[in-house]
């Protein structure tokens, strides 16, 4: 990495040069993560002063999509993110959906939600395999940690007869990146996965079978039994994910406890769930209802208390500045679909218009937006999902997964490895270790709610319920629509306007907007620098020799992904 | 800062944070790797760039299989080099040390020639850093430079350019109604006189996503001539692979029988044509009705989707609105009505003559199932007849 050492103290003086130098780190461009991202942080040599998060990238997403045929929107916005296209598809119909106030029959609904947990499966596996380990591989934890390397030789690894890996040294060996084996033990994984999703939407990436309120697949019994075949080939590596992160994660809060101050931030999170019932109905008024119902639920929590789990007020209250963003905006009505008013800067009110400028962390430094919820700084992630799902009172009644008030238990199906219940327990603290943990977990509960769709897809081809389109009356006169769901990352939302039958005005906000986010209008850091700021460092290097990595780590715990983000 | 030789920092090729390229002139290949080889070529860089992309090129590539990615960059494809992958997505290194790799790619530093596999539009005013729509690390100077920027420089002395992609090969979706990027395709921006070190023009892989596979086995397929075992793979004018987009999607389609005999879906999920729903495949190159998505499973047709062209230059504008009926079905899917309707009725005649054996003649058939005559009506019996006469006059001919 290049360092720029800071004058903090006089490198002549004898005793000054025990103590860790700081400098700037320059992680522009960061590698390991969706689309384009640079990040700069400001050191004091022991922890991370200054940080700031700029989405390096912009294609214009809600532009492409203006004027178009309204039904067009779902193939063109899809392609916003090559990682979570479908999502963004899904978000997109529901949009529609309520738009021409369509009510997509039972069957399209388990499809599409089969479809989208194992997407979700896809996005927690790759970015835990590709992006993150890679940070905790050998030759890395060598080089910027010696001490911890040396006991990380000499650990075992509790779980080894699960993962297979002996030691904590030899977990971080199958870290490694291109020839580790966990990378490429989860390269073939991952193609198992892509298949499933392929036998749904027919391409993945982008789907092509896929239409408002629609999945288009031509469903025979070969469908679900080749899809059930795979899900069950999937399972052990689902619990070897969950057991090879628990021993990495427990092994480095006891060998350096400052990785529990890794990346922390409050536990304020926003979730607009995903994966619905097969029986809901998408609709404005009964959005609260709908997202009920969802098996991974909407909601809000600020600082740890749960604000709300109302699908209508986590989206009445976002808003989205652009004071440090390469945006102008414009203002664009100021009601909702029923005509009550909106706050000043809700997507539904207003347009982005690019406005590209030299980086100035003064002023404008992003091509990501920065939204907020009432005000607060909320971030979006797989643990904010869990730790939803976990304190719910009413998941729905199934074989596989339990929410207790503080964990979810999920059971996971026997295959070579037996059945195994894993346990993923709300942490003490959001961190970037934690984060991690819950995506692992994430795959766990991601396959486990598409296991429990697929019983429901049986049951309906049982009962002869195989309608899985109905026909699309475009409304000529203006209409309003968004669609609130969830790619495997968190968050995603898009917010449409149509007159004539094409679209006025598209606004989309993801995960990563969010989490990547710049500063807002009071200057408030998002929630990725927001974990940065204060941040110990945690290698044993100083001055110019620091290699960034516990910078890294945070970045990462976040999955950015700058395609959805910056769109 | 004058970009000289000492002016640079040095790298440590042990230090797992230093450049991809660095690190790998520390590699040697390995007895299984060596033994494996069968070309002059040990080694290439495959250097990765994006513009106006989603990444859903490179998701596409991971699920490839012919060969898959891993073995590639392992060295354990017989008769390919090793692939030396420098990609954003999965290098260790970040900041200057990855723009490093390319710097030394343009200062002919590298060990091994290199190709360039561009995904995404290209930004065409982008020349320089200062507000561009896709920032890619700084020169040692300070100045920040773009992602067009480096394509300009290190596209005159790559191996080849692979534009990966339909927003790549034409420019796509960024460059479509409402582009506000100036985005357009690799060809466009390194225009018709181009041609790479080894005096080749931008070779274009469609689509979007592309077939991970088609991608694969072309890289493959170029490797293997530079190695002197394989032909030259053939491209056709717009410089894609012949084998794989000489044809349209339709005519491998796995629907197209019911194209043939003029049998259409009306609703989404039906399992005939589905042209009528709006499926462009008759007049779009594409193979992935053959080859499926991931590993022969998939495919927008084979599954249920209707073809939007999204492998042709005419993607997105030319195809939309995706979902009314394209004008020319009208005629063909009539005269198909008309003609395979008749056709697939004197199919049908003689399919009840092939379900019956010679047993079952003028008989019920001993099936549990449902109670099925065997006695054709007077007419049929004598197609059958005449049809019989007609198949036995081709013996020996």
């Amino acid at each position: 990495m290049s360092t720029t050492p800071q004058a903090l103290s006089d490198p002549s003086d004898a005793s000054a040069s025990q103590k860790p130098r700081g400098g700037v780190i320059d992680l522009d461009p960061m590698t390991r993560v969706g689309g384009a991202l640079g990040v700069r942080v400001t050191t004091d040599g022991t922890r991370i002063t200054d940080a700031h998060a700029a989405g390096n990238f912009f294609r214009g997403y809600e532009t492409l999509a203006l004027k178009r045929d309204l039904r067009d929107v779902m193939p063109i916005v899809s392609r916003a993110c090559g990682w979570c296209g479908g999502a963004h598809m899904t978000t997109a119909s529901l949009a529609l959906e309520m738009a021409f106030e369509m009510r997509p029959p039972p069957m399209a609904i388990g499809m599409r939600t089969i479809a989208q947990a194992t997407e979700a499966i896809w996005v927690h596996a790759a970015h835990l395999a590709v992006r993150a380990a890679p940070d905790y591989c050998a030759s890395v934890v060598a080089k910027t940690t010696p001490r911890l390397w040396a006991k990380a030789r000499v650990a075992k690894a509790p779980g080894a007869s699960i993962h297979g890996y002996g030691t904590i040294a030899d977990l971080m060996e199958g870290m490694t990146p291109l020839t580790g084996r966990y990378w490429t033990e989860t390269l073939p994984a991952g193609r198992r996965v892509q298949e499933m999703i392929s036998m749904f939407y027919g391409k993945f990436p982008h789907p092509s079978v896929a239409a408002p309120g629609t999945v288009a697949a031509t469903l025979s019994w070969a469908t679900f039994t080749e899809y059930f075949t795979r899900l069950v080939a999937s399972v052990d590596y689902v619990k070897q994910v969950c057991a090879l992160w628990d021993d990495l994660i427990a092994f480095l809060y006891e060998a350096d406890e400052r990785f529990l101050t890794l990346g922390q931030r409050p536990a304020s999170f926003i979730h607009a769930g995903c994966w619905d019932d097969v029986r809901s109905a998408y609709t404005y008024e009964g959005l609260d209802e709908n997202g009920r119902a969802r098996l991974a639920p909407p909601g809000v929590m600020i600082d740890g208390n749960i604000e709300t789990r109302n699908l209508s007020e986590v989206h009445a209250h976002i808003t989205e500045h652009v004071d440090h963003s390469f945006y102008d905006t414009e203002v664009e009505g100021g009601h909702d679909r029923r005509g009550d008013s909106l706050p000043d800067g809700h997507p539904w009110t207003q347009r982005n218009i690019a406005r590209p400028a030299q980086r100035d962390e003064q002023g404008a430094y992003s091509w990501c937006a920065a939204p907020r919820w009432g005000g607060h700084v909320v971030e979006s992630t797989p643990l904010g999902r869990l730790w939803l799902t976990a304190t719910r009172d009413d998941f729905p009644t199934n074989d596989f997964i339990e929410a207790t008030g503080s964990s979810i238990r999920i059971l996971v199906p026997m295959n070579f490895q037996p059945e195994t219940i894993v346990e993923w327990k709300i942490p003490e603290r959001v961190n970037a270790l934690e984060r991690l943990r819950a995506d692992a977990y994430g795959i766990a509960f991601a396959g486990l709610c598409a296991a429990i769709t697929l019983l429901k897809g049986f049951e309906l081809m049982r009962t002869g319920e195989m309608e899985q389109s109905i026909p699309l009356d475009i409304p000529e006169d203006e209409t309003m629509g968004v669609g609130l769901w969830e790619t495997g990352r968190g968050f995603n939302a898009h917010w449409l306007r149509g007159d004539a039958g094409r679209v006025t005005n598209y606004q989309i906000i993801s995960a990563s907007t969010l989490n990547a986010s710049p500063r807002d209008a009071d200057g408030r850091p998002g929630p990725m620098e927001e974990a940065l700021i204060d941040s110990p460092i945690i290698e044993e290097s100083s001055g110019d020799e620091l290699t960034g990595i516990d910078a890294m780590r945070v970045i990462h715990s976040f999955d950015p992904c700058m395609n959805c983000a910056n769109h | 800062m004058a970009d000289t030789a000492a002016a640079r920092p040095r790298y440590d090729p042990q230090d797992p944070f230093a450049p991809t390229a660095v690190r790998s002139m520390l590699q040697i290949s390995s007895p299984a790797e060596a033994g494996l080889r069968m070309g002059p070529i040990e080694k290439i860089y495959l250097i990765w760039l994006a513009g106006g992309s989603c990444d859903g090129c490179t998701v596409a590539v991971v699920a490839a299989t012919q060969p898959p990615v891993e073995k590639l960059i392992a060295g354990l494809v017989p008769g390919l080099p090793r692939v030396e992958l420098i990609h954003p997505g999965v290098a260790l290194e970040a900041g200057a040390a990855f723009t490093e790799n390319l710097a030394m790619a343009e200062r002919g530093e590298l060990d091994a020639p290199y190709l360039i596999v561009w995904e995404g539009s290209v930004f065409e005013n982008d020349s320089s850093g200062e507000g561009a729509f896709y920032r890619l690390g700084q020169d040692r100077d300070g100045r920040t430079t773009s992602s067009t920027e480096w394509l300009s420089r290190l596209a005159p002395n790559a191996a080849a350019v692979v534009a990966i992609g339909s927003c790549a090969a034409w420019g796509g979706i960024p460059a479509a109604q409402g582009n506000v990027t100036g985005s357009i395709g690799v060809m466009d921006f390194l225009e018709r006189d181009y041609r790479s070190a080894l005096g080749v023009p931008v070779v274009n892989i469609p689509g979007c996503s592309p077939v991970g596979d088609n991608f694969m086995e072309t890289a493959a397929g170029v490797l293997l001539f530079l190695q002197g075992m394989g032909p030259l793979p053939e491209f056709d004018e717009l410089g894609r692979p012949v084998w794989i987009f000489g044809e349209t999607v339709h005519r491998r389609c796995p629907r197209g029988g019911y194209y043939e005999e003029g049998i259409f879906a009306e609703a989404y999920g039906e399992k005939e044509c589905l042209v009528e729903l709006g499926c462009w495949g008759p007049v779009v190159q594409c193979n992935i009705s053959e080859r499926g998505m991931v590993n022969g499973i998939g495919g927008c047709m084979n599954i249920g989707g209707i073809c939007i062209g999204c492998t042709m230059p005419g993607f997105p504008d030319k195809f939309a609105p995706f979902y009314a009926v394209p004008p020319g079905t009208l005629v063909s899917a009539t005269t198909s009505r008309v003609f395979g309707g008749f056709i697939r009725r004197m199919r049908g005649v003689t399919q009840q003559d092939k379900n019956i054996t010679g047993r079952w003649e003028g008989k019920d058939k001993p099936s549990g199932w449902a109670r099925f005559q065997s006695r054709p009506t007077k007419s049929a019996k004598l197609v059958h007849k005449l049809y019989r006469a007609y198949q036995n006059t081709k013996i020996g001919n």
